[in-house]
């Protein structure tokens, strides 16, 4: 088993260079890009690491940044939460998936914007709009996986459920639920991505006033230019991390069974 | 006992068994064997209680049944102890702690003490297969199934797991339907056989193995797996 762990930690250290590498090039690339705009437009990158290290020295823009990341991880956990839940039971029922499939359609086809909108019409402006709006654009998601992953159990573990006697209450929490948690965890971790991005842009529409969303409308008032890359650098540093952190967990705890001997 | 009775099944239209009648005393172990698609799972999963026969009848007093697979069907993230004590969690009457007690008691009969911990794919082809049969055996079965389990195992693998599943038998003797496409499976382990020819499936013949399990000798086991080869090919 050790021989194998280094396998796949040598395969990942070798990712982790071309990463790297990939990172330097755009850096390289933006640095170029920089020379020909005005650092009104484009700063240059030791302009925003600049820009970047004052945001973390302020006081103003860590309370922004926690005040984000905490409508993101609500969001996250209660969209997981809930559309697990419902996605669970849609999954044995039909019927509630054919009664939930138009608010499915709805919330797949309508654009963001659209649903901030609404939302704003319907309710106002402020945090829980917010953390409801990025819920509601993540919920198909996590949903629609979920309803198919009860679907595809692997009917061979069911049936030696049934020829073996085990209750529907140990079937579904020791077969139905992992089923379901292992092949959401790619959607999960796409989940979080796309949080970030939806909690910054729904701030920015329903116009809270804290929050990464704030800082870069008054970046935008202000035409700095520096802020908003700096900001950008910080989201997808965040990105970067909760991908990283779950990952790690996902790999270390949650998929340890499926390390081969 | 298990009684069959002129027991029939089709799938899509098509019959499949046709007017199956056995009889099973108790502990003893009755093969079923003949080719590939005639039927021997479909009886096996009628008398596992998965699906009904379409006319016939069928006698039986048994409460727990034990279903050893072809292939392991064990959950993959759960450990060798988790599979085994996962079927125990159905009998209200074991607390966790005799969950265990059970679950361990039975790896270190598997000679799989220490193994404990490890989850499905980090055991070899061997190791699983034999915590399956832990698992069936586990349950302490009234009627015990099981479905070609030696299929696609290497020669030295399949006779130290049949090694192992006579010991378990004489530890805890079972009424048990064995299924199986090789004769001398059949004459190694079983108290009589019953051959299946034709589509769909019927019983052409039966024959009893009156010799101790222990006493099969060599001699025994060739001349007895001469006959049913004879009686298949028929």
């Amino acid at each position: 088993m050790t021989g194998r762990m280094n396998r796949l930690l040598k395969g990942e250290r070798k990712e982790s260079l071309w990463f790297a590498s990939g990172l330097f090039i755009l850096a390289g690339i933006w640095q170029a890009m920089s020379l020909f705009f005005s650092p009104l437009v484009l700063p240059s990158p030791m302009e925003t690491l600049e820009s970047l290290l004052n945001l973390l020295t302020s006081g103003d823009s860590r309370r922004d940044f926690y005040v984000s990341a905490y409508r993101v991880l609500t969001a996250l956990i209660a969209v997981i939460v809930v559309g697990t839940g419902i996605g669970v039971v849609s999954g044995f029922k039909p019927r509630l998936e054919s009664l939930l499939k138009p608010v499915q359609d709805i919330l797949i086809a309508i654009p963001p914007v659209a649903l901030i909108m609404l939302v704003i019409f319907l309710f106002g402006s402020g945090s829980p709009q917010t953390i409801m709006v990025a819920g509601a654009l993540v919920f198909p998601l996590i949903y629609g996986n979920t309803v198919a992953a009860v679907r595809t159990v692997d009917r061979d573990l069911l049936e030696m459920t049934g020829v073996f006697n085990v209750s529907g209450k140990v079937r579904l929490r020791d077969i139905y639920l992992p089923s379901v948690i292992f092949s959401s965890l790619p959607n999960i971790l796409l989940a979080a991505g796309l949080m970030v991005r939806i909690v910054v842009m729904a701030e920015v529409i329903v116009g809270v006033t804290v929050g990464i969303g704030d800082a870069l409308i008054i970046a935008r008032v202000n035409l700095a230019a520096r802020e908003i890359f700096a900001w950008m650098l910080v989201m997808v540093a965040v990105v970067l991390i909760i991908e990283g952190v779950l990952l790690y967990t996902i790999k270390k705890y949650l998929l340890r069974w499926q390390v081969q001997g | 006992m298990l009684i069959f009775e002129n027991v029939k099944k089709s799938f899509n239209n098509r019959l499949i068994i046709d007017g199956i009648s056995f009889k099973i005393e108790d502990n003893h172990i009755l093969a079923i064997l003949g080719p590939s698609g005639i039927g021997k799972t479909t009886i096996l999963r009628i008398a596992a209680g998965a699906i009904m026969p379409d006319a016939g009848k069928i006698e039986s007093d048994r409460q727990k049944v034990g279903f050893i697979f072809q292939e392991h069907r064990l959950i993959p993230w759960r450990t060798a102890l988790a599979n085994i004590t996962f079927v125990l969690k159905s009998d209200k009457r074991l607390a966790p702690k005799e969950r265990m007690q059970i679950g361990m008691a039975m790896l270190e009969r598997l000679g799989l003490k220490g193994f404990e911990h490890y989850y499905p794919a980090q055991l070899s082809g061997g190791m699983r297969q034999r915590v399956s049969i832990g698992r069936a055996f586990a349950i302490k079965p009234d009627l015990l199934l099981m479905d070609e389990p030696f299929t696609g195992l290497d020669l030295e693998l399949k006779a130290s797991l049949q090694e192992m599943l006579i010991e378990l038998l004489e530890w805890r003797p079972i009424t048990m339907i064995y299924v199986t496409h090789d004769p001398r499976d059949a004459v190694l382990i079983a108290d009589e056989t019953i051959i299946l020819t034709g589509n769909p499936g019927k019983i052409a013949d039966r024959i009893e193995f009156h010799c101790p399990r222990r006493e099969r000798d060599q001699k025994y086991v060739h001349e007895n797996t001469m006959k049913l080869v004879e009686q298949l090919s028929k």
